[in-house]
């Protein structure tokens, strides 16, 4: 005669389930949070964005309290192109040198110790580093490029520790079978190996130019200015989105304005990160 | 006056213990490759050593043993592909391709792994087209002279029988091929290099029946232009496949010879245990 199916261990599956629950419920918060915020900023800022907002210089007086962002709009997204042109060959170079070329294990133990000690020194000692030696020591001066300088060593670390790792993913053997072919190390660097990371390196490259786009600290004292007309110039100061938001709020200038400003400053980002979302598949296929 | 059949690596080699100086002779062919007295090692510890065998031109050679006895090390050691594998080093010997020592000073490994190709276990295909795929190295070596890009990619395809599948996709990327498909591509990529010698490391352990019996009658095919020597740890493809056999244990050749003698006579009782399937 054959046994009755046992019954399954009561208590464990009352643990599975509020272990279920539980992770339902903290994955929801983690939804809920940005979707909260942008919710938050959409219904207090939307009403004051339109064309003229997003491209006509802020106005009014006290200065702020009519007007746009553009010139903001258009200095935080050349500080954040200088950035890019000053780190993303650095770092990609570092990274590529620490995952290809270097021979010394102890030497890249040491540059990843070093680059996530720089990863996370806070992004107002980048600015007092850069007015101190740009804008003072080099006489850059308050201009863009002292700025874009400054945001590039800020997004440097970061990119060098993504691609880094976003290198080492791309496994051993694919570098083997196209080494075997008898190509060069850089042959297969540049066909194989760049070709498998780039999804990882636009990932990190991205978040990093974001994380730049939205710093206030970095650009505060090197490149940006209560106001300008618009118009850039690597020696000239510009405005910027965090900068300006930091403005409206603490001079209590224009509530309504500084959420808009936060809007558009959220809203650019989300932009870019689909877009780049939407490139990545194109890469990856 | 009759040549002398080739005989194995002269007696200077005698102060190592028998058998492995002196081989059963291969049969008659010219030897392409003849490797004397090789040592190889991952780290500090030795994988294969004693190392003396030689492979004859246009022939299938099947390098067979246990998993872990060496076979892949002593193939990657042929083309020297060995020494990309971090830690590995061939430490003593020498393997002469067409009479010269590959591991000179004067020998540059990259000429070596274009004149030698290599198809590793599991088949890896590039993140590009099939056609970049198979003209990857053939660009770089700049062997596409006289015929468009796209003839030299299929003249390559269909020499391993993937033009009449992929013919109408070569822009297509080459991950969207089968497991089989892309071993193929993987050997039309090698042959677009225009080597003279073709390993092959357990090239049907990763993919399905049907695939490793389209590979085996490739093998067939290619052998009539190419040495091939190939490393499996199946004894029935083996004994398809192959005219000569060398079966290593635990980083020594136990035995080589052709591959019908060994399997009907084996002279060492590990051999015996092997083909018998008691060991393995």
């Amino acid at each position: 005669m054959s046994e009755a199916p046992s019954l399954p261990n009561r208590q464990a599956i009352l643990v599975d389930r509020a272990f279920t629950v539980l992770a339902w419920l903290l994955g929801a918060t983690g939804i809920a949070l940005p979707g909260v915020i942008i919710g938050f900023l959409a219904v207090r800022g939307l009403g004051v964005i339109d064309w003229a907002f997003l491209t006509s210089p802020p106005g009014g007086f006290p200065l702020g309290q009519a007007g746009g962002i553009g010139p903001a709009l258009q200095g935080s997204l050349a500080l954040v192109g200088i950035g890019l042109v000053v780190a993303l060959p650095l770092a990609v170079g570092g990274a590529l040198f620490l995952t290809e070329y270097n021979r010394f294990p102890a030497l890249a133990r040491i540059v990843r110790f070093a680059t996530e000690c720089l990863a996370a020194i806070p992004s107002i000692v980048y600015g007092l580093f850069g007015y101190a030696i740009l804008v003072v020591f080099m006489s850059l001066k308050i201009s863009l490029l002292a700025g874009g300088i400054t945001l590039g060593l800020v997004m440097f670390p970061l990119i060098l520790i993504g691609a880094q790792e976003a290198l080492e993913a791309v496994s051993w053997q694919d570098r083997e079978a196209a080494l075997s072919l008898g190509v060069t190390r850089a042959y297969v660097v540049r066909r194989v190996v760049l070709r498998q990371a780039a999804p990882g390196i636009l990932a990190i490259t991205t978040l990093a130019a974001g994380h730049a786009f939205g710093s206030a600290a970095p650009v505060l004292f090197t490149a940006s200015v209560i106001f300008s007309r618009g118009g850039l110039g690597l020696e000239t100061p510009v405005m910027t989105l965090p900068t300006h938001l930091y403005f409206l709020v603490g001079e209590a200038l224009s509530f309504e304005h500084a959420y808009g400003t936060a809007l558009v400053l959220v809203g650019v980002l989300l932009i870019v990160n689909v877009l780049v979302v939407c490139l990545k598949g194109a890469l990856r296929r | 006056m009759n040549k002398p059949p080739p005989t194995n690596p002269p007696s200077r080699h005698a102060d190592l213990t028998a058998p492995f100086d002196r081989l059963p002779p291969l049969g008659d062919q010219e030897a392409i490759v003849e490797v004397r007295g090789i040592e190889a090692a991952y780290g500090g510890r030795v994988a294969i050593e004693y190392i003396y065998c030689h492979f004859p031109a246009r022939t299938v050679t099947a390098v067979m043993g246990p998993s872990g006895c060496g076979k892949s090390t002593l193939i990657k050691i042929l083309n020297r592909t060995l020494e990309l594998t971090p830690g590995a080093k061939v430490r003593s010997g020498a393997v002469y391709f067409r009479g010269r020592n590959i591991y000179g000073p004067d020998q540059e490994p990259m000429t070596i792994r274009k004149r030698i190709g290599i198809i590793h276990q599991r088949p890896i295909v590039f993140p590009m087209s099939i056609q970049e795929n198979v003209l990857f190295g053939a660009r770089f070596h700049q062997q596409i002279k006289g015929v468009s890009p796209r003839d030299y990619a299929e003249f390559h395809l269909e020499r391993v029988g993937l033009l009449d599948e992929v013919g109408d996709r070569l822009s297509e990327p080459a991950n969207r091929l089968s497991g089989g498909q892309q071993q193929r591509l993987c050997l039309a990529r090698t042959l677009a290099n225009e080597p003279e010698i073709i390993l092959m490391d357990e090239p049907c352990s990763a993919i399905d029946p049907v695939a490793t019996q389209r590979i085996e009658d490739l093998i067939a095919g290619l052998k009539r232009e190419y040495a091939i020597i190939i490393v499996t740890h199946n004894l029935s493809q083996a004994r398809r496949v192959s005219e000569h056999a060398v079966f290593m244990f635990a980083g020594r050749i136990i035995e080589a010879g052709l591959t019908k003698r060994l399997f009907a006579e084996p002279r060492t009782e590990l051999t015996s245990n092997f083909i018998s399937g008691r060991i393995g």
